[in-house]
């Protein structure tokens, strides 16, 4: 399974983004950390392009779906995955129709989150 | 803004449990780095290493059962929202119902015993009531029921109804569960009893 190198995760829950990060760093995967879609999209064109994103979909301020929105302007071809709550399954849909590659249902699995960025980055390099 | 006090206390529930599922995905980070941390120092001998592993075990599958039990809460809050008024898939109605049943049938000593459909189950009625509807049913059962029994429950098709259905190990009497909704709601026939909804029409 081939994963990412680095990546860019975006949640506004501080000590879950953090922490997951982490988690991600001990895996080989370097991982920077926004707090917010505007943070984001700064680092975004600062720091890309990034092999993946993933990107929570109910943050205060500007929402995940806004945030996908103007990444596809700025980076059109990196994937993104979408972290939704249960309930928020028709976001996680309406984020695909936006052109996410997938959602995932929080708390996520740490194994299935690196299975769809393995997945997400095969399916990039496969497009290119 | 509605004031619709069903629809009111749904919202507060989802809310809720959208922010639990941010607790619990913390926890369960944390407890998952520990755990990596843990493994990448595999060689340093701890006294304490099988009793920590047994701890962060018992952590991620608490976890694993508070996810279910908020997902389903989760479900039950959205059941009144208007997008679902016309129309549910009876499968995930039956899986939340079920989870949320779990504890009133351990408290009892009933084994409940769910085979879930393997696909969804698109039902022309609203979400509210076929959760309430589903709850007074599944009540009534184990109500009845005694301590040390089973109780299983599945879902069934015909052409024109989707059902969920439920087969007691020790049925006794079916009045009180037939009583459970109104008259010919629920069906009762050789120790089984169904509760159907008319299949959505495309």
């Amino acid at each position: 399974m081939k994963l990412p190198e680095h990546l860019l995760l975006v949640d506004d829950e501080e000590e879950f983004a953090t922490t997951l990060a982490e988690r991600l760093e001990l895996r080989g995967i370097r991982t920077l950390v926004a707090h917010d879609g505007k943070t984001a999209l700064q680092m975004a064109q600062e720091h890309g392009p990034f092999q993946v994103m993933v990107l929570d979909v109910l943050m205060p301020g500007m929402g995940g779906l806004e945030v996908l929105r103007r990444l596809r302007e700025i980076t059109p071809q990196v994937p993104v995955i979408l972290l939704t709550g249960q309930g928020s399954t028709r976001d996680g849909i309406e984020g695909m129709r936006q052109g996410a590659f997938a959602y995932l249902n929080k708390p996520v699995d740490l194994e299935e989150l690196l299975r769809t960025l393995a997945e997400a980055l095969s399916n990039q390099e496969g497009n290119l | 803004m509605s004031h619709d006090p069903i629809q009111t206390m749904g919202t507060l529930t989802t809310m809720t449990t959208h922010e639990l599922q941010n607790v619990l995905a913390i926890i369960r980070e944390s407890a998952g780095l520990l755990g990596d941390i843990l493994d990448a120092n595999a060689s340093v001998r701890l006294k304490h290493r099988p009793k920590m592993d047994e701890a962060l075990g018992h952590i991620a599958t608490q976890v694993d059962r508070a996810k279910k039990l908020l997902d389903a809460l989760n479900r039950m809050g959205h059941s009144p929202d208007p997008d679902v008024q016309d129309a549910c898939d009876l499968a995930l109605q039956a899986q939340a119902l079920l989870h949320l049943c779990q504890r009133p049938a351990r408290l009892k000593e009933i084994t409940l015993q769910f085979t879930p459909a393997t696909h969804p189950l698109l039902v022309q009625t609203p979400a509210l009531t076929v959760f309430t509807e589903g709850f007074a049913f599944l009540r009534a059962l184990l109500d009845v029921c005694p301590s040390q029994s089973c109780l299983e429950i599945s879902l069934d098709s015909t052409p024109e109804d989707h059902r969920l259905v439920a087969r007691p190990s020790s049925p006794g009497d079916p009045k009180p569960v037939l009583d459970a909704l109104p008259q010919g709601r629920i069906n009762y026939h050789n120790g089984t009893f169904t509760l159907a909804y008319p299949v959505r029409q495309p």
